[in-house]
């Protein structure tokens, strides 16, 4: 059940009727929330309600064992057990292909033929998701900065629809909590929930997915076909649409929850305005940045070592943020070409002499500096391979007609990009404008967005890339 | 790595208004069933296109009297006018019987070259300065194997292709998408030498007829509309001077859709060896593993072993994609005198 179809409409309709109705009886509330939840995610394939229904248990049961035991060394092997199931639950469905053919085809560069059993596994949609928030909660049990939820609340917690599939990442300790906070079914703030909602769905279906059919697509699946312009706007044109299409689901996700009374945390922060690389992952995908940080970077040492320690757990924790992404091996130089850059950044700025002036130009540049070092990236995240990253490379040096550069097309790469420098107080100020209309025009303002969603957009539903995460 | 940040927070909103649950609620309901008016036209199309069954019967009775509705009040007027200052060509809903169906093979206007003089049986020389033209078409199997193919040809530097695909179309669901009229028309416009053309992964369905009815998957009626069809396209595309690959389905995953794969290969294959212009391209044992069954995992150019299928076990990875691509280009490249290598 994707989010803009009528199905998903009806669906919430009923439930965010049933949330606000239910809200004085909690364990109702949970049950049904519950129910929903498992209905929504069944929706692709109801087997895959039985993986969360185990993951829960699995979690759960770890965070009271790890809860009531009192032995360090107890909890500590509890803690493995659990992170190690997580891991194997997401290694088998979506690692175990790109393991097995790993291995067979390095030994086979040798002579050596590797008996092993090739399976086709149906990757569960949001797994990687949803095991991250489920690792989250035990691993912050573990080290006593939560307590057990009861079972109810940790499998409304891992289940609940809006963030369920694609984000963002929410932790128990955000979650949790609101579950039991009184809301006001009085006070709703449904401009900044429908202000997310929409601006999402423009992202997603109007400049995601156009771009995607009108350039992106025909381009990394045919380099060959296309000139240097069309080519360098194709890299442009996928950096917009990975953003529009990622950042608007979970911009539907954040304003879906806020309409019924939840707030989740932000998962995009204008990331092409970012001054360095470092900067940009402080506003990409944050959920993930922070998770990778606080669950991975600082276990490895973080930067409290060495300055070798520090390049090498930069480079470890994107290295495995990479793999997350996808089981490939572009995904893998992916995250070591952003491992490397994080590195680089770091050696530059501790071995200067003198910190780098901050002028309006310099800060151009780096501007500049970085969005291209992103897309450089983004053309190794797309391409199935690095042949094909080569073939696009060696296209930037063939000028030509550029028929498929469209002032449409333009129109969203430029705007794309340019919107995220509006200031955020603007955007601001402007949901809190729409806040104060009457609930008539308010209506009239949310049907004719849907016009035009529906009418600008090209036709069909297509799937939210990040699904495939 | 974001090492120093803070977790993302919300931002404040104290300047802003809020209201009552319930008003979001009405808000909410009532601007969904505005859109619904405003978007009826494009709703009931996508409600008719669904695969027979309860939904698409809810679907289209829900919709067909919410279209008429929405034109009774002009409310689908704005909606027409974005579709047509955007150029698109959105058709009509149908109504309960739908006039769109393939011309019958005789009335088909023969305008490359007549239909009562056969066309020549020879290829034509294929050079650098007179290209072979291509048209890949067909259902989603396009999607990733078209891209691909025309990919390969062009390297050549003697085929110029253009690849059109139309996901959840085929040949049993004119209402959706008129397949040989819009052929008729490529032939018309672009009057390309060789059609490439995919059908097959959504026509295991009932099939639509002209009066409204519905000829159920599996019977002889079904096979024999079918064959109908295919025959009809082919006829159409030759007489008219192309050269027609027609693509197999590949072994699937599912072993019941196997068997209606299985059929309609058969027919393709039946009737492509009836039509000296057209060829059937096998793809069933292209993507079989070693003991003949569906494998997921078969090896590329290289010797190494890869994802060739999508988890749906039906259509293409892009490695998949690249070996059928290859297999069919090697086809056509014999047929028409065309050097292999770039």
């Amino acid at each position: 059940m994707l989010f803009p179809t009528i199905q998903f409409a009806i669906f919430f309709v009923v439930v965010l009727t049933a949330n606000w109705l239910l809200l004085p009886h909690r364990r109702q509330w949970k049950l049904f929330m519950l129910g929903a939840s498992w209905f929504f995610y069944g929706s692709w394939n109801w087997r895959f309600v039985f993986l969360i229904i185990a993951s829960t248990l699995l979690n759960q049961a770890a965070a009271v064992l790890m809860d009531r035991s009192r032995d360090e060394r107890s909890r500590r092997l509890v803690l493995a057990g659990a992170v190690a199931a997580n891991l194997g639950i997401i290694a088998w469905f979506k690692y175990y292909g790109f393991f097995v053919t790993s291995i067979i085809n390095f030994f086979r560069t040798f002579g050596i033929d590797v008996p092993l059993p090739l399976l086709e596994i149906t990757l569960p949609v949001g797994i990687s998701f949803f095991t991250f928030q489920a690792m989250s909660y035990v691993i912050d049990v573990y080290r006593g900065r939560e307590t057990p939820a009861p079972l109810l609340d940790f499998a409304v917690y891992l289940a609940f629809f809006p963030q369920l599939v694609a984000g963002p990442i929410v932790r128990s300790t955000e979650f949790i909590p609101q579950m039991y906070t009184r809301k006001d079914p009085r006070r709703v703030d449904a401009a900044g929930g429908f202000a997310l909602i929409v601006g999402g769905l423009f992202k997603k279906v109007v400049v995601a997915n156009t771009l995607a059919g009108a350039i992106v697509d025909p381009m990394f699946a045919s380099p060959s076909q296309f000139t240097a312009l069309e080519v360098l706007v194709g890299v442009y044109g996928y950096a917009v649409q990975i953003y529009a299409d990622f950042s608007g689901y979970t911009d539907i996700a954040i304003g879906v929850a806020r309409l019924m009374g939840f707030r989740f945390p932000h998962n995009f922060d204008n990331p092409y305005t970012a001054l360095s690389i470092q900067d940009f992952w402080r506003r990409w995908h944050m959920t993930l940045s922070r998770w990778l940080r606080d669950y991975l970077y600082i276990p490895l040492g973080g930067n409290r070592g060495s300055r070798a320690t520090t390049y090498r757990n930069l480079m470890l924790t994107m290295l495995l943020g990479g793999l997350w992404h996808g089981a490939a091996w572009t995904f893998v130089i992916w995250g070591g070409y952003h491992g490397a850059l994080l590195a680089w950044e770091r050696w530059r700025t501790e071995t200067r002499a003198r910190p780098e002036p901050d002028t309006p130009g310099r800060r151009t540049l780096r501007r500049l500096a970085t969005f291209h070092l992103v897309c450089l990236g983004w053309i190794l995240f797309r391409a199935d391979s690095m042949g094909r990253v080569g073939e696009i490379l060696s296209r930037l040096l063939d000028w030509g007609p550029a028929p498929s550069v469209t002032p449409a097309v333009l129109a969203l790469v430029i705007g794309g990009i340019g919107v995220q420098f509006i200031p955020s107080d603007l955007r601001v100020s402007l949901v809190d404008s729409f806040s104060r209309l009457r609930p008539a025009a308010m209506t009239a303002a949310l049907a004719l967005a849907l016009l035009l969603l529906d009418g600008l957009g090209p036709e069909g539903v297509a799937p939210f890339i990040y699904f495939q995460f | 790595m974001a090492v120093e940040e803070a977790p993302p927070t919300e931002r404040p909103t104290e300047e802003r208004a809020t209201i009552p649950a319930g008003i979001v609620i009405l808000i909410v309901v009532t601007s969904l069933l505005i859109g619904l008016l405003l978007n009826a036209p494009d709703i009931l199309r996508t409600a008719q296109r669904q695969e027979p069954g309860w939904q698409r019967t809810v679907g289209v009775a829900l919709m067909e009297p919410i279209a008429s509705v929405s034109h009774f009040l002009f409310l689908d007027r704005p909606r027409m006018l974005i579709d047509s200052m955007l150029g698109r060509e959105r058709p009509e809903p149908q109504e309960a019987a739908p006039p769109t169906t393939a011309p019958p093979p005789t009335s088909a206007p023969a305008t490359t070259v007549p239909a009562t003089t056969p066309p020549s049986d020879t290829r034509r020389e294929v050079t650098a300065e007179d290209p072979l033209v291509m048209y890949i078409g067909g259902d989603s199997m396009v999607g990733q194997f078209g891209p691909m193919l025309d990919n390969r040809a062009s390297r050549t530097g003697l085929v110029e292709s253009e690849v059109v695909y139309e996901f959840e179309s085929g040949l049993s669901r004119p209402d959706f998408i008129d397949w040989p009229q819009r052929l008729g028309q490529v032939s018309e416009e672009l009057d390309p030498d060789v059609f490439v053309l995919y059908f097959g992964g959504n026509d295991a369905q009932a099939i639509y007829m002209p009066d409204g009815s519905w000829i159920d998957f599996g019977t002889p009626e079904w096979e024999e509309e079918y064959r109908r069809r295919v025959d009809e396209v082919m006829t159409m595309l030759e007489e008219r001077g192309h050269w027609v690959y027609w693509m197999g389905m590949p072994i699937v995953s599912s072993e019941s859709f196997q068997e209606r794969v299985r059929l309609m290969n058969g027919i393709y294959e039946e009737l492509a060896e009836a039509h000296p212009r057209v060829t059937f391209v096998e793809a069933w044992s292209l993507f079989t593993g070693p003991d003949g069954g569906y494998s997921e995992y078969l090896p590329d150019a290289d010797g190494n072993l890869v994802d060739m299928r999508l988890d749906d076990g039906v259509h293409y990875t892009t490695a998949g994609a690249i070996r059928l691509a290859e297999h069919t280009f090697r086809i056509i490249a014999e047929d028409w005198g065309i050097p292999l290598e770039e």
